[in-house]
């Protein structure tokens, strides 16, 4: 039993249609969305926004704005500002016309800081939401300076209250930020869990492979092993279970990729593990029911599987935007259907993952796909168990 | 002591007729060849014996016991060469025996030792690390045949192992059968190639259609069939009237002349071409070159299971 593991692993892992369809190809397709794909998520990311400042004789009196200027400019994630200090205005100008800046601060004469930005339609979108950014900073700094000016004139002793400054510095929310999700949504995810998802039912290809080469009904190797004098149960479960693990290191290789050399985050990694094995569990059982099919080549079969692998991946939502709309609308109005789909139900398993504060939907998903998957090794097993046929 | 015992078995495919109350024994040490044209039933009987294929009715001993699918004690003790190439083309030649030895041998000591005998047996020792793929085909069926033997089988079969393959080749695929049979295994060979089983057969069993239509040994066969000798005679001039008093001998079933040649097929019996020659001179005939064939099993094959073309 044992050398009957070890050599179906051994040939398995040599079979290089095999390895390409289920190790090489969701590592290339990978690649391909990580390179369309990057750009959206960063188009989503706050970038620090570019502006100059006019570094004159003015700023220099104005210490609190100074330290404004300074501290939104301090390097880390609450970093605001990018700003370029020049001496002159019109070095200023130069820079907001080459668009190297958003717009430009200056102290004018009266000591009051003021905001100067390009004004026609040459601006963007996200230019605009820059400027306003701008705008709202410096009206924020103003309204603040001028309440300060105010009470140290006509009552400087309520600033000496530290609980009034602290109220005053405080600065107002009437909305609360929540996180419904797990982790920060992503809008190119979905496609790497519907790779995951296809390279899944892939991997049911060397279930298939496996199979066929223990049935004697279906090639000259699986007849001379039913000859031989070790029991069909061992020869199978041994068979069945190098599939598995090859199948396991194969989608293993695959998230490591997605994982730690494209930066995929793919949620919680651990419980990312155990569901590529519930997922290769599946792809397993899929791989012995098409494989133990009477009568149908294995190049046929393999057309099945490819065949049904790109099918279901449609419906999991692996083809882009309207895939993923399909996808959507058949789980909304044909839910069963999308039950029945592996793809899917891979996808959903990483989805909720990834969304998902608890476990209830992750364990809910991997039983639906153990049970899956034992469903169709108990079919696969009803032509797997025979030893004798009525022609070979 | 009967090693193989099949009494009556019968198998259809629907409505064809594979193995009609097929019987076959064969006794401890032989190498009992199976003869027969393609379609005719030997690789549906193996099939049948090996428990690979349900059967109608019959029974099938096996060292004596009765051969059931679960049997793996008297599985254990068998054999098997298939006709087609069965082996892993991604393991190596060494990998495919090993796997093959493990399914009968458990000890991994005992394992490599016999893996190591059986790669020097069939000559392999210089492709040891090659796959399948990279070998040619006479080393490929020497590497099919080292997976079939490589646990020492008591029964071996052997389904036309020298299939496409070059004389070389088969000629040391026979020497090895011989030397396994030498070495105390009972062989069960299946061929359509007369001279192997002549060469090999210590007892020959010829079927056609599922059935049994002659057995026994080579000498035994051969006197069987009607036809004893043919004897080819050069000679340089010959008439209708010499050829029709060649015809009119007791002896002379068949009588040809064309291009010089004259070609006569003899009854059974002593002193045929004694008494052709004596008659030819009496013709006053110019003789040349003299050749005379004893009957091959080739003759008694094509009489037995006639000329007609097989699939």
């Amino acid at each position: 039993m044992l050398n009957t593991f070890k050599y179906t692993v051994l040939s398995l892992t040599r079979v290089r249609s095999v390895l390409f369809w289920t190790l090489a190809f969701p590592i290339i397709l990978g690649t391909i969305f990580f390179a369309m794909f990057s750009n959206i998520d960063s188009s989503n990311d706050f970038e620090p926004i570019p502006i100059a400042v006019i570094n004159d004789s003015n700023y220099q009196d104005e210490a609190a704005f100074r330290q404004l200027v300074d501290t939104l400019s301090e390097t880390g994630e609450n970093q605001m500002l990018v700003p370029s200090f020049v001496k002159e205005e019109t070095a200023a100008k130069e820079l907001l016309k080459d668009q190297s800046v958003v717009g430009y601060y200056k102290i004018e004469t009266d000591g009051k800081p003021k905001l100067y930005t390009a004004v026609g339609s040459g601006a963007d979108f996200s230019t605009s939401i820059n400027q306003t950014i701008l705008k709202n900073l410096l009206d924020n700094y103003i309204h603040k300076s001028s309440t300060i000016n105010t009470l140290m004139e006509e009552n400087p002793l309520t600033l000496m209250d530290p609980a009034f400054t602290e109220n005053l510095y405080e600065q107002n929310s009437y909305t609360n930020e929540i996180s419904i999700t797990a982790n920060k949504a992503s809008g190119s995810i979905r496609y790497f869990y519907s790779l995951l998802g296809f390279a899944s039912i892939m991997a049911a290809m060397i279930g298939m492979t496996a199979i066929v080469r223990t049935q004697a009904n279906l090639s000259a190797l699986g007849a001379r092993r039913a000859i031989g004098a070790t029991a069909r149960a061992k020869t199978l479960v041994a068979t069945l279970v190098a599939a598995w693990l090859v199948s396991y290191i194969c989608l293993l290789i695959g998230y490591c990729y997605l994982s730690f050399v494209l930066g995929i985050n793919f949620g919680r990694d651990a419980l990312s593990i155990l569901g590529l094995g519930i997922a290769s569990f599946m792809a397993t059982g899929l791989g012995a029911c098409i494989g133990t099919i009477p009568k149908l080549p294995e190049g046929t079969k393999i057309g099945i599987l490819t065949g049904l692998t790109c099918l279901v991946s449609l419906f999991a939502g692996l083809y882009g935007e309207p895939a993923m709309e399909l996808a959507d609308n058949l789980a909304r109005n044909a839910p069963i259907i999308q039950m029945l789909n592996p793809a899917r139900l891979v996808t959903e398993l990483f989805y909720s993952l990834y969304y998902f504060d608890g476990y209830e939907q992750f364990i809910t998903t991997s039983l639906f796909l153990v049970a899956y998957g034992l469903v169709l090794l108990f079919i696969a097993a009803t032509f797997m168990r025979r030893q004798r046929y009525a022609s070979l | 002591m009967e090693i193989v015992a099949v009494e009556n078995l019968v198998k259809r495919y629907k409505e064809l007729l594979a193995l009609d109350h097929f019987n076959m024994k064969i006794e401890k040490g032989e190498i009992f060849a199976l003869l027969g044209p393609n379609g005719c039933g030997k690789t549906t009987a193996i099939n049948c014996i090996l428990q690979l294929l349900t059967y109608d009715k019959g029974s099938i001993r096996l060292f004596g016991e009765e051969m059931t699918p679960g049997r793996y004690d008297i599985k254990r003790r068998i054999g098997i060469v298939p006709q087609n190439i069965a082996v892993f083309e991604e393991l190596t030649v060494r990998e495919n025996i090993d796997y093959f030895c493990a399914l009968y041998v458990k000890d991994k000591h005992e394992r490599k030792k016999l893996v190591n005998e059986a790669i020097e047996f069939v000559g392999l020792e210089d492709y040891t690390k090659f796959r399948p793929r990279k070998l040619s085909g006479g080393l490929i069926r020497r590497l099919n045949i080292a997976c079939g033997v490589v646990h020492k089988p008591e029964l071996i079969f052997f389904d036309e192992p020298t299939v496409a393959v070059d004389p070389q080749s088969r000629n040391s695929i026979l020497e090895g059968i011989k030397a396994f049979n030498r070495s105390g295994a009972t062989i069960v060979y299946t061929s359509h190639y007369m001279e192997e089983v002549e060469e090999i057969g210590t007892r020959i069993m010829i079927m056609d259609h599922g059935r049994i239509i002659a057995s026994g040994t080579n000498n035994e066969l051969k006197a069987m069939i009607g036809n004893a000798e043919k004897i080819q005679i050069e000679i340089a001039d010959m008439d209708n009237v010499a050829l029709e008093q060649l015809k009119s001998l007791p002896f002379v079933q068949k009588v040809c002349y064309d291009s010089k040649t004259l070609d006569v097929t003899c009854a059974a019996g002593n002193n045929n071409l004694g008494r052709l020659l004596e008659k030819l001179q009496s013709l006053q005939l110019n003789i040349g070159r003299v050749y005379s064939d004893p009957p091959t099993l080739n003759d008694v094959f094509l009489e037995l299971t006639g000329t007609e073309l097989r699939d």
